[in-house]
């Protein structure tokens, strides 16, 4: 108890806090991130007309990769369309970059028969602004993994022009990396 | 009374960031340099101000998120008239605790009830106006963000 009675609110708001923190810690809060920005694409897929298949649920229960690893050993989306390549979602998949080291993308889109990379998303759970270090991060991602230019991807598969790799963030965007968005052909979707 | 204004702010700030894991305030330091300011250059209210976004986005919006993977799984549920059916999301967390989304979902009444606590903490300060400034400082414009 503190005499300060200003200090006893933050006091009793602490109470709360300290309350719900084990639902949130040990990256908890970032994997539901994560989760949040995959189902959301995968939403947006169906809503242009996507069939889609659960690969590797076991009793109906999804089990994401949320570390590293092979690209297809965690649950997974496949996103079908009749007379159209199907393509794959997979969270945390690992693929090798071109200097021959592995990376795993937050949410990478493949296609399916190829596993050709097509996009990928990095989810970014910060409070203020993204740190445009994770705009350059996303930069050597789309260098190393050969994502290829959108135009071409729309162009050869199908996909819709506005499909691009994207960083996923609950922050603000500053000014420098909308300009870095523009310059280098990928989005951020902010203030998520 | 500027003094009493800038301990009260600077005891406030202790009094939660002391209670922070220390991956929190790592990520809270880093997200400040970010801005290309670390925590002991801020004014103490700005500082506070800070903090209080920082426990708004890494606990109380768990619940928007949460319950955008349930509307989302209903749209792709009602899309595939019962042949998508998931029962649960399961994952392992950093130190590999198997987390169930079902019981997540059960639980974020009390994240919920965090909000409640946050508006009615800016309330009890008069602050209410000063985290509008800076959400809106942060790029968030509209009173529905904050309202979120």
């Amino acid at each position: 108890m503190t005499a300060n009675p200003r200090l006893q609110f933050v006091q009793n708001f602490l109470g709360q806090v300290l309350g719900v923190q084990p639902i949130v810690v040990n990256g908890r809060n970032a994997a539901v991130f994560e989760l949040y920005c995959y189902f959301k694409k995968v939403e947006w897929f169906i809503r242009r007309g996507k069939t889609i298949r659960v690969n590797n649920a076991v009793s109906g229960v999804f089990r994401p990769n949320l570390g590293p690893s092979a690209s297809l050993a965690g649950s997974y989306i496949s996103l079908t369309e009749p007379y159209t390549a199907t393509f794959d979602l997979i969270l945390n998949g690992q693929f090798r970059g071109k200097s021959g080291a592995d990376h795993s993308p937050d949410i990478t889109l493949i296609e399916s028969d190829t596993e050709l990379i097509l996009s990928i998303y990095e989810c970014k759970l910060h409070a203020l602004y993204l740190n445009l270090r994770y705009c350059r991060e996303f930069l050597g991602f789309l260098n190393e993994l050969r994502v290829p230019n959108q135009k071409y991807i729309s162009a050869t598969r199908n996909l819709y022009p506005e499909l691009r790799s994207s960083i996923f963030t609950s922050a603000s965007k500053p000014m420098s990396a909308l300009q870095m968005q523009n310059e280098y052909d990928f989005d951020i979707v902010d203030k998520l | 009374m500027e003094n009493e204004t800038d301990d009260f702010f600077e005891n406030a700030f202790s009094m939660i960031y002391e209670k922070l894991t220390s991956e929190e305030k790592t990520e809270f330091n880093e997200e400040l340099s970010g801005e290309g300011l670390t925590y002991k250059t801020l004014t103490s209210k700005h500082r506070f101000l800070s903090l209080l976004r920082f426990i708004e986005v890494k606990y109380v919006m768990m619940t928007k998120w949460i319950e955008g993977i349930s509307k989302s799984l209903a749209i792709i549920g009602d899309s595939h008239k019962g042949e998508f059916n998931l029962t649960d999301i399961v994952f392992t967390d950093a130190v590999q605790n198997e987390v169930s989304f079902r019981e997540l979902e059960e639980q974020r009444h009390k994240l919920g009830g965090l909000a409640s606590s946050l508006r009615q903490l800016l309330e009890q300060l008069g602050l209410e106006a000063d985290y509008q400034s800076y959400l809106r400082s942060l790029g968030f414009t509209s009173k529905e963000e904050y309202e979120r």
